[in-house]
């Protein structure tokens, strides 16, 4: 059974679907998708609960080695700045995987004086995840 | 993957070149320890690469932290023990929170240096060990 390493995937921003600007330093990413779940269970309907869907939401966090230079990075602090909708493409394998249009949420940074500084993105998205290539 | 443009041990070794009466080629050496001969006098500092902590890649770009570590070895004259060890303390404070070109930094592994006792040769000998971290 094949299996995917994480390090050859990659992360590209931008305004739209150009993906034209590689956000590097990535150590890791968590892409995720989740819809609300609605109870459909009802009196004499059996001892099973039963749901659907609801809305979806979908967030995208990504933790990076601080590096002040690199554009993808700055460019996402710059979002959380302004507001505006920034378009990020995750491919796992670096072929494989999906992009949609998100908000920058949350933009923080850590540092330990014997570790690396980190930052941290969380992102939400703003519409349906469109699969690639 | 790019390679630092000087190795971690040479990086290592140009730090201490012209201190502590340490001279490149001299009594400092980038390699592994070598045999007191001609050339090579048991009073000498031996700076030698000893692999390091795995990498952690970067998604994507093949780039990846590395953190490469350097044994540095000082070796004394015999009966000169104290000696050595002095130079090792001055080393150890040399080298910690040095920032070597083309390297994020270098930090000691230890506090302080290590003893490594005498051999059948009874010269005096401690290390300090390094970790030089790099973004490549």
């Amino acid at each position: 059974m094949a299996v995917t390493a994480g390090y050859p995937g990659d992360i590209y921003e931008s305004a739209n679907t150009s993906f034209s600007v590689a956000v590097n330093g990535v150590t890791s990413v968590d892409w995720s998708d989740e819809a609300d779940e609605l109870d459909t269970s009802y009196l004499g309907g059996g001892q099973n609960k039963t749901s659907i869907q609801g809305m979806k939401s979908s967030g995208c966090s990504l933790t990076c080695n601080y590096d002040p230079a690199d554009t993808g990075q700055t460019a996402l602090r710059a979002r959380y700045a302004d507001g505006a909708v920034v378009y990020i493409r995750f491919r796992a394998d670096g072929t494989n995987g999906f992009y949609r249009p998100f908000r920058v949420f949350s933009a923080s940074m850590s540092s330990s004086t014997a570790d690396l500084v980190t930052q941290t993105f969380d992102l939400r998205g703003q519409g349906a995840a469109v699969a690639v290539p | 993957m790019a390679e630092p443009s000087t190795a971690p041990e040479a990086a290592v070794a140009a730090r201490l070149n012209g201190q502590f009466s340490l001279t490149s080629g001299t009594n400092l050496f980038s390699g592994p320890e070598r045999m007191v001969s001609s050339g090579i006098p048991a009073a000498s500092v031996f700076c030698a690469p000893y692999g390091g902590l795995p990498p952690v890649p970067y998604l994507g770009n093949s780039a990846d932290v590395r953190s490469f570590s350097v044994q540095v070895l000082v070796r004394g004259n015999p009966d000169k023990r104290d000696a050595a060890l002095t130079l090792a303390r001055q080393i150890w404070n040399r080298l910690q929170r040095f920032a070597p070109s083309g390297y994020i930094d270098c930090l000691c592994d230890q506090s302080g240096p290590v003893d490594l006792g005498m051999g059948n040769d009874d010269l005096p000998r401690f290390s300090i060990n390094v970790s030089l971290r790099y973004s490549g």
